[in-house]
Order: C-alpha cells, then structure tokens, then sequence
C-alpha cells in the first residue's frame, strides 16, 4: 500500500466512521502517513465539532414564510416562452403572424354603425312580413272551418290585424256573400270597412246590399255605406226603399240614407 | 430558483436545504452568534423569495444568493451597531464581507482551530463547500444528499471524497503558512 492510497483510505473509512486497519499498520512504519493521518483525524474532529443549523426541513421553512408561494407567469415569461416555441416550430410563428394579420384587418376595417342598423332594421321588417302573412294564410284556412265560431275569430283577426290585400278583400266578400251565419257576414262587414279605401270594398259591399238576405244585415251595410257616400249607392238605397218585398225596417232605413245621401 | 418563480414552493424547500449548512457557516464564522446566523439563513431565503424577479433566467444561483446573504449580513451587523466594510455592488461573495466579531468567550480555547477550518473551507469551490458541510456537518447520509442534490450516490461518493482531499489540502497549507 502506497502513502498516496493510505491517504485515501484514511479519508474513506474516517468519512464512513469506520477504522481502517491496514493504513493504521502503514502508519506505524512511515511517519509522513502518521502525522496526516494525525491531521485528518483532527480535521474531522474539528468538521464535527462546527455548528450546524437546526434541521428545519425545507417544507417547514416554506410554510414558516409569511407570504404563500403560489404560481405566477409574469407577460415577459409568457412572451419568452412563445419565443421559444417559435424558435422550434417555426410554422407556429407563421401561423400566429397569419392569425394576427387577419385580426388585425378585421379589427382595422371602418364599421359603419348606420349600415348595420339599417341591415338589422330590414331583416327584422322581413321576419315581420313573413309573420303577418303566415298568419294571414292561418286566418284564410280558418275562413273555411265548419265551426262559425272559428270563422267568426278570423274574420275578427282580419279586421284587426289584416292589410289591405286583394285576397283578403275577396275572402271577405266571399263570406259576406256565402256564409250561412249572420254573425259571421256582420262581422264581415265590420272587416270590409276598415278597407274602405280599396276600390274593391264598395262594389262587394253594394252587391251585397242588392241580395236579398237577413234585414239585420242589409240595415248594417246601409249603415257602412252611408258614410262612404258612393254614388253608386244612392240608386241601390232608393231601389231598396222602394221594394215592397223588403223588410219594413229594411226600406224604413234604405229610405233614410237615400234622403241622407242626396 | 426559474421553478420556485413558476410557483413551485416545494423547490424553494429544496434550495434552502442545499445551501443553509454553507451560508450558516458564513454567518456563524461572521457573526459568531448561531442563533443571529440561524436568522440570517432564514432571512436571505425569505428575501430569496421576496425578490425572485432579479433572478435571471440561466444566471447562476450561487453568486445571487450570496449576493442576498451579503446584503442580509450587513445589515444585520448594521442594525446591531458593529463595524462593517461596506458591501460593494461588483462584489456578490459572501466570504469577502469583513467586519470586526469579537470571540466569544466560550469559543476561546478551539476559536484558532475553527477559524482555520471555516478559512480552509472557504477556499474551497462554493459545490465542494457545500458537500462537505452537507455530509459532515449537517450529517446527512448519501442518499439524502443524492436526492436534494438530485444526482446518482456513486459520483456523488466521489465528488465528496475529492471534496475532502481539496479541504484537507487547504488544512495543510494553512497550517504551513501559519509555521512559516
């Protein structure tokens, strides 16, 4: 055993706390290795004898913190990170630059705040009108039901709620003419004059009148035609008025509105 | 240290694990009061957090942390009205703060001795100091080391056994140059 490997198994055994029999019996025949090894054996002496801080485990010096580590990415980190990601995939970088660019010519374009509201205003005008005249077909089909009830609520819906149209107006003379209810062509009636503008109402109206049929329902269309003052109606008036197969209170009010209307 | 500014607290664990023997020694050959250098250690690691953003990405630990001891040392001796060389900003070692500790009474006797010890250790590489005070004076076994050092036991053997000879070289010199 040479004196460099004494020195080495002396290091070895002290730092394993062990006794190393065959550098102590080289010791005794060389005194060089004797007196490291007097040395070593102090050194360690005095390595054990330093202070040494307490063994706070790391997680108690964490928790004894006055301040709770929690995780946190600062913008820079994150931007370092992107960087980082693009300098190895560089079809990333190509890909955000696209996504960005189209971003931004999107955000940069002039929104024409009017346009928008007129394009709004004219959808909801048209989603209207396909209402109304869904609905109006609804109220058409319920102009054919048997029950009179059902035909008296379109008729009523027409009134209130229909626009001046040419199938409207006929589907209206049509039960004026037609239907068997009386309730259901007074009702009628009503519809037709709020369409009095339509040059079509007065003629429906006027043939209606000429038909013989319920005297409560010739006295409401003398009623309505009246104020329209339609010449064409003062001839019908005085005919009626003159009728002697009429009802009495039919002529009674036909004469009336003949003498109102001259 | 770029773990624990992620948010990971149990790497802050870790670091101060590895490197409170060593800057305890520091502390306590500067100070000589253990339970004041006890303090300091803690206090440097608290201010490790407090001020992880001044840590660099890829920049070194050991120079920062030291850096962080210095600062708390000196103020330290500041507040307790000792002498104190002022800490230069280009100068980040713990070891080259100077400042006048009187011996404690009660050290006398093996005070010559220690000093020698802690001055050999301090000429030692920051990674070997820090083995050392890990296996010798904090007495640890080698497999806990391995794990808070986070390397394999058998060049971890190695690594203290040169640590050793490298001290028990620095001894030797020290103890020629005080005979001469």
């Amino acid at each position: 055993m040479t004196c460099n490997e004494v020195n080495e198994r002396l290091i070895a055994a002290l730092d394993a706390g062990e006794s190393c029999p065959e550098a102590d019996r080289h010791c005794l025949s060389c005194p060089s290795c004797a007196e490291s090894r007097t040395a070593l054996l102090k050194m360690f002496e005095g390595l054990d004898e330093l202070p040494s801080p307490d063994r706070m485990s790391g997680d108690e010096f964490v928790r004894s913190l006055p301040v709770k580590i929690v995780p946190e990415h600062s913008l820079s980190e994150l931007w370092n990170g992107l960087c980082e990601l693009i300098s190895r995939y560089p079809a990333l970088g190509a890909g955000l630059a696209l996504i960005c660019f189209l971003a931004g010519m999107s955000f940069s374009r002039p929104v024409n705040v009017t346009t928008a509201h007129v394009e709004t205003q004219r959808t909801l005008e048209t989603l209207t009108r396909e209402i109304v005249e869904l609905n109006e077909a609804v109220a058409l089909v319920r102009l054919e039901q048997a029950s009179a009830s059902e035909r008296l609520q379109a008729v009523h819906w027409i009134g209130d709620h229909g626009r001046s149209d040419s199938d409207l107006v006929a589907a209206l003379g049509g039960v004026l003419e037609r239907d068997e209810n009386v309730n259901v062509r007074l009702a009628a009636i009503d519809a037709l004059s709020g369409f009095s503008g339509d040059p079509a109402v007065r003629p429906l109206l006027i043939g209606a009148l000429m038909k013989p049929q319920s005297p409560l329902v010739r006295i409401a269309l003398i009623e309505h035609l009246v104020p329209l003052a339609d010449p064409a109606s003062l001839a019908v008036f005085k005919a009626i008025a003159a009728d002697e197969k009429s009802h009495e209170a039919v002529r009674e009010r036909a004469r009336t509105a003949a003498q109102s209307s001259i | 240290m770029t773990r624990v500014i992620r948010g990971e607290s149990g790497c802050l664990g870790i670091l101060f694990e590895r490197h409170r023997g060593s800057l305890f020694g520091s502390f306590v050959r500067r100070t000589g009061d253990r339970a004041l250098s006890e303090d300091l250690v803690q206090d440097t690691f608290y201010r490790a957090y407090k001020y992880r953003k001044s840590f660099r990405s890829g920049q070194d630990f050991l120079p920062w942390i030291h850096r962080i001891a210095r600062n708390v040392l000196y103020a330290a001796l500041k507040k307790k009205g000792r002498r104190v060389d002022s800490p230069a900003d280009d100068d980040s070692l713990l070891s080259q703060v100077k400042c006048d500790r009187p011996a404690p009474d009660h050290l006398s006797a093996q005070s010559n001795e220690r000093d020698y010890l802690y001055q050999a250790l301090e000429l030692l590489s920051e990674e070997q100091r820090q083995l050392i005070v890990l296996r010798r004076i904090e007495n640890r076994s080698y497999g806990e080391i391995a794990r808070l050092l986070n390397c394999d036991e058998a060049p971890l053997k190695v690594r203290v056994h040169r640590a050793f000879l490298k001290l028990q070289q620095s001894v030797l010199k020290m103890t020629q140059e005080i005979e001469t």
